[in-house]
């Protein structure tokens, strides 16, 4: 029988906990960040006379293609080649926020696009402004219907957010990663690692349910 | 189907008890074992494990020699003891196979980077230290880092998973440490300026540098990793190992040693 360590797991409890500060901080900064961008780029792309609407659509392809592990390390070890040197935690936030607003983006588009034209029409025909179209009638229905997709992008982002442990900034993934190669107790950090991150998601999966159902509602009583 | 299965587990355990108990006793079955010096001298050379991937101790270079501190110092050896430096024939070991090679017999030495540590002291014998290793710091020719104390506040690299880690922090508690999983990882950091140091054995920063000379080696080291040549334990070793002990001690005092390190380890 493996003789399971629970001591290698208590002793590291300080560092492990440093780590989870630094998941949390990044994740949520980066969640704040993506879903700005993600809605600015969503509304871009819904433009169809908009200037703007090719960038969008560069963007989001280019940034939907290429690994993250590449854009982490663009912007950490390939910006300073420029003489832009940013600390790594920024590198960190930059790199999950962009990458996470082009999927934010393009969940968003699915949910505009499901809101009949006619409604569009319809709004325009009242003399509302094409600004006004998109915030008044299309997002506030637009949200709904996207909120688990929407969800299953932040608890994405919560994931990713171990990578970057790469440019040696101290998260969650880090901490477990050197307290294991240094006590040889792979099995109970990593054990204890995938725990903490299920912790993590499952709280973004029960807000996601929640909110959910509560804006299920109020769709409803309006619908009637 | 139960007593089917017993049937086979006891089968399997016989087999395996039994060659466990051939392969001890044709360990222990005494036999006469020839004077590992005597053997050396009538063959007319040492067979010799060293490392093929170890710059700058033992290397196959750009006309696919092998090269190296290590090398050297065997022909050095042999020199002395059969009167002839190419009396030596090289064997590939790696840190894994370096001494199952020795207390196999299919080599007569090994000398291969290989640290003293009470450890292998108990399944292999060591000659005298012949090289001394140690920590060391990495930093950019004009950096301005002079040793370990200007590290307060600095950058510094290192890789996770080594005791380098351990050691930094305790001689400069108020450096900042950046852990890395690999050595080309760790180096990249270090060239992106995202770093002011990198941490690690002396030899390891020696063939990091022979690749960019715009980073060099500081002199200080500050652990100690004596290197000593390996011999299988045995009465019949003694007196090849006391012969080796003599040839290295005798480079020591005529300085041998220390030309050798400057050949291989300028830094």
């Amino acid at each position: 029988m493996y003789d399971f360590d629970v001591n290698a797991i208590v002793k590291a409890l300080p560092y492990i906990i440093n780590g989870l500060k630094i998941t949390l901080f990044v994740s949520i900064i980066s969640s704040i960040f993506a879903l700005i961008i993600g809605i600015t780029i969503a509304y871009f792309r819904s433009q169809d006379n908009s200037s703007l609407k090719p960038l969008a659509i560069i963007y989001v392809e280019v940034i939907r293609n290429t690994p993250l592990l590449i854009q982490l390390y663009l912007w950490y070890k390939g910006l300073p080649n420029i003489g832009v040197n940013l600390p790594a935690i920024m590198c960190g936030i930059l790199a999950l926020s962009i990458y996470t607003a082009a999927y934010i983006s393009e969940v968003l588009r699915s949910g505009i696009n499901s809101i009949a034209n006619e409604q569009h029409e319809a709004a325009k025909g009242l003399g509302l402004s094409q600004f006004q179209v998109f915030t008044l009638i299309v997002f506030p229905q637009a949200i709904r219907i996207i909120i688990p997709p929407l969800g299953s992008q932040f608890i994405n982002l919560i994931k990713n957010s171990s990578l970057v442990s790469f440019i040696a900034v101290t998260d969650i993934f880090y901490v477990i990663y050197r307290e294991s190669v240094n006590d040889f107790r792979f099995l109970e950090f990593f054990l204890v690692g995938a725990v903490i991150y299920m912790i993590l998601t499952g709280t973004v999966a029960v807000l996601t349910n929640i909110l959910e159902d509560k804006l299920k509602i109020q769709g409803r009583t309006v619908k009637i | 189907m139960k007593s089917i299965r017993n049937l086979y587990g006891r089968i399997l355990l016989l087999i395996l008890a039994l060659s466990i108990f051939t392969g001890l006793a044709a360990c222990t079955q005494p036999k006469y074992k020839q004077d590992l010096l005597e053997r050396v001298t009538q063959r007319g050379k040492i067979i010799v494990g060293v490392k093929y991937d170890s710059k700058p101790f033992g290397y196959i270079d750009e006309n696919q020699k092998l090269q190296g501190y290590d090398i050297d110092l065997v022909k050095e050896i042999a020199k002395r003891i059969l009167g002839n430096e190419n009396a030596v024939e090289f064997q590939q070991v790696t840190s894994s196979s370096r001494i199952i090679s020795l207390t196999s017999g299919t080599i007569d030495l090994v000398a291969a980077t290989m640290t003293i540590n009470e450890k292998r002291k108990r399944v292999i014998d060591f000659s005298s230290p012949y090289y001394i290793a140690g920590q060391a710091l990495m930093v950019s020719n004009n950096s301005k880092i002079r040793s370990v104390k200007d590290l307060n506040g600095k950058n510094v690299i290192v890789i996770l998973g080594s005791t380098a880690e351990d050691n930094i922090r305790m001689l400069a508690p108020n450096a900042n440490i950046l852990g890395f999983r690999t050595y080309t990882d760790a180096f990249s950091t270090l060239r992106a300026k995202r770093a002011d140091a990198l941490t690690t054995d002396d030899i390891i920063i020696a063939g990091l540098i022979s690749e960019d000379p715009n980073y060099k080696m500081l002199k200080e080291r500050y652990t100690k990793e004596p290197y000593g040549i390996g011999f299988k334990k045995g009465e019949e070793t003694k007196s090849f190992q006391e012969a080796v002990n003599m040839a290295l001690d005798s480079m020591r005092n005529d300085g041998t040693l220390e030309k050798l390190k400057r050949k291989w380890m300028p830094y």
